[in-house]
């Protein structure tokens, strides 16, 4: 197999004096799609945080394209931030500005490209993600749908390497979730850029996982492909992964 | 990067780290040299010596072929290239967003019947709020218990120094200015005169107004911007509170109460910052200062001036609210609901007192 696009090794990180990840080792390898998933305050969007270097780690390292990050200045680190791209939550796009100037943000900042250029560019990046006409709205007039594929716009600007989503789907109905998904494969298998998405919906797992990391409390509880973990009999993942089974439910006391 | 026979060509990298510089050369020299010749139309892109590509490179292309009428073509390129053009131009499997292009008549439409709607509806809004502002006088429903008081006192009583101190200020500021003029002809006597009239008139209703409206017009606007926002006023709404009844309602009674004795305050000091100035340095009586005052003015000076402060009180309410209500669009939505509340409210304000000032003469 390839060599991994991030590495993490003995990853340990707390809030205070509350330890989040606890000891996280993994590894993440180019061209595919990873799921970070798990219960909800299991660490996995601190996890990703840590990755994209939000938060500092308190102790273990973490390697992105083969760079130590975890030793890296803030400007140092702006080299690497380039190549990455991370989708928030709720798209996070800047209120005040339109959707055209949103996705030249790290354009301007980061190239020295003139605007004509700047607007094609945006223009192409809204196409690829089927958002027509819409560059000179501002985020509010866009539906929460709209907005997720106006920042994974943004987020596609420079070209990244590997793509970062926070629960890709939260907020999201069934459709445009689905929509979404399919848009993240094609990206993958077209693309073949890295995607590392944290999620907990069952259903998006199953379209889209071609690894998953199953985090329990802060820990690895399982690191494997989907069947792997539909099979698994770890009795956390095996709840987790059948949740979604009406026969499950027999076995709550 | 050269032209060469209606061709250019286009070689080694074309990345966002290369794209500007090339398509500087581009815009300084070639550009000019294919407009220059006439009947050399650009008729070909040759990539075929381009290692990597991608957006910026792909854009650079595009923007080069656009500007050069429809006959341009791209030609060449390896494999691996003209693939990686193929999937950053791909569009999405489903465009199902696409908005069209308004044109500026549609927007004038718009525009005007936005106004309609904003008329229309900030005074829907004032109606519901006098009518229920007086209805919970005889029957008290829907408000935070205590909240009229808790609103005089952050409307009322923390403004009491500032609009003190203000009055004190534009007092002394009267008296000098007036005081220069009219000792000229020896009457400085009717500096009295002149501080009553314009300060009880104009001078104590206006300032207090305008301070109003920058303090708590702008609080209104932002605190119901946010609960907006927040969807707070969505949940009042399915408890079955009115959010009028909850929010402006007490802002609105204790408003209404606040602003005429905050005015009267910006008069007495007023005048009194009149009497400094007069004692100290124009040689006049305190009695001498008092009884002038006493004597030009009437009680209808008073009560037109105080009146006119509780429909500015009225104007700061309601399009503090108005603008908090119809709020639009998070963080930066809430900004400018305020601002725009506090420059309405000014502005209103101030063409309110126009009115005043040609009825009351």
């Amino acid at each position: 197999m390839a060599r991994p696009i991030v590495r993490i090794r003995d990853l340990n990180f707390s809030y205070g004096d509350t330890p989040i990840l606890k000891g996280i080792n993994a590894e993440i390898y180019p061209g595919q799609i990873t799921v970070i998933a798990g219960r909800s305050g299991c660490g996995k969007t601190t996890l990703l945080r840590n990755i994209v270097r939000l938060e500092i780690p308190t102790s273990g390292s973490i390697e992105l394209f083969g760079h130590e990050i975890t030793s890296y200045s803030e400007q140092a680190f702006g080299e690497v931030r380039r190549r990455i791209g991370m989708l928030f939550q709720h798209g996070a796009l800047l209120d005040s500005i339109s959707v055209h100037d949103n996705i030249a943000i790290p354009l301007e900042q980061h190239t020295r490209l003139p605007p004509r250029l700047i607007t094609r560019i945006v223009d192409t990046k809204l196409n690829r993600v089927g958002l027509n006409g819409v560059t000179h709205l501002f985020p509010s007039e866009l539906s929460g749908g709209m907005k997720k594929r106006a920042a994974l716009a943004r987020a596609m600007a420079l070209d990244p390497e590997i793509l970062f989503f926070d629960e890709p789907s939260a907020g999201l109905d069934p459709m445009t979730s689905k929509t979404l998904d399919a848009l993240i494969i094609g990206m993958a298998q077209r693309f073949g850029i890295t995607l590392v998405a944290v999620t907990h919906e069952l259903t998006s797992i199953r379209r889209i996982a071609d690894h998953i990391l199953f985090l329990d409390d802060g820990e690895v509880r399982f690191d494997g492909t989907f069947e792997e973990a539909n099979a698994c009999c770890d009795e956390v993942v095996f709840d987790f992964f059948h949740a979604d089974r009406r026969q499950g439910l027999g076995c709550v006391d | 990067m050269r032209l060469k026979q209606r061709t250019i060509y286009l070689e080694g990298d074309l990345v966002y780290d290369s794209v500007p510089r090339l398509y500087a050369v581009y815009t300084r020299r070639l550009r000019q040299r294919i407009g220059l010749r006439r009947g050399l139309a650009l008729e070909r892109i040759d990539i075929a010596a381009v290692t990597r590509i991608d957006s910026a490179g792909l854009a650079l292309i595009d923007e080069i072929s656009s500007q050069h009428g429809t006959h341009c073509t791209v030609v060449g390129g390896s494999r691996q290239v003209t693939e990686a053009i193929d999937l950053l131009r791909s569009d999405s499997a489903d465009s199902q967003y696409s908005l069209h292009e308004t044109s500026w008549l549609e927007r004038l439409g718009a525009w005007t019947l936005r106004l309609r709607d904003t008329v229309g509806s900030a005074t829907r809004l004032s109606a519901e709020v006098f009518y229920r502002s007086v209805a919970s006088l005889f029957r008290p429903r829907g408000h935070k218990r205590g909240a009229v008081v808790e609103n005089l006192r952050i409307i009322g009583a923390d403004a009491v120094g500032i609009v003190g101190l203000l009055s004190l200020i534009i007092g002394w500021i009267l008296a000098l200015q007036s005081a220069a003029q009219l000792r000229q002809f020896g009457a400085n006597i009717f500096v009295a005169d002149l501080l009553a009239i314009s300060i009880v008139r104009e001078m104590g209703p206006l300032m207090t107004a305008i301070i109003v409206a920058g303090r708590s017009g702008s609080a209104i606007a932002s605190e119901i911007a946010t609960m907006k926002v927040s969807d707070e006023l969505d949940a009042l709404r399915t408890m079955g509170i009115d959010p009028v009844d909850y929010v402006v309602v007490p802002k609105f009674q204790a408003m209404t109460i606040a602003m005429p004795l905050l005015a009267s305050l910006s008069i007495v000091i007023g005048l009194l910052g009149g009497l400094i100035i007069s004692l100290s340095m124009l040689d006049l009586t305190v009695t001498g200062y008092t009884d002038r005052v006493f004597a030009i003015l009437k009680l209808s000076d008073l009560v037109t001036g105080l009146s006119k402060t509780v429909v500015f009180a009225w104007v700061i309410v309601i399009i503090g609210s108005y603008s908090g209500f119809h709020v639009s669009g998070g963080a930066s939505g809430v900004g400018r609901a305020t601002t725009q509340a506090v420059v309405a409210s000014i502005f209103t304000v101030i063409v309110v007192d126009v009115i005043f000032s040609f009825t009351y003469l």
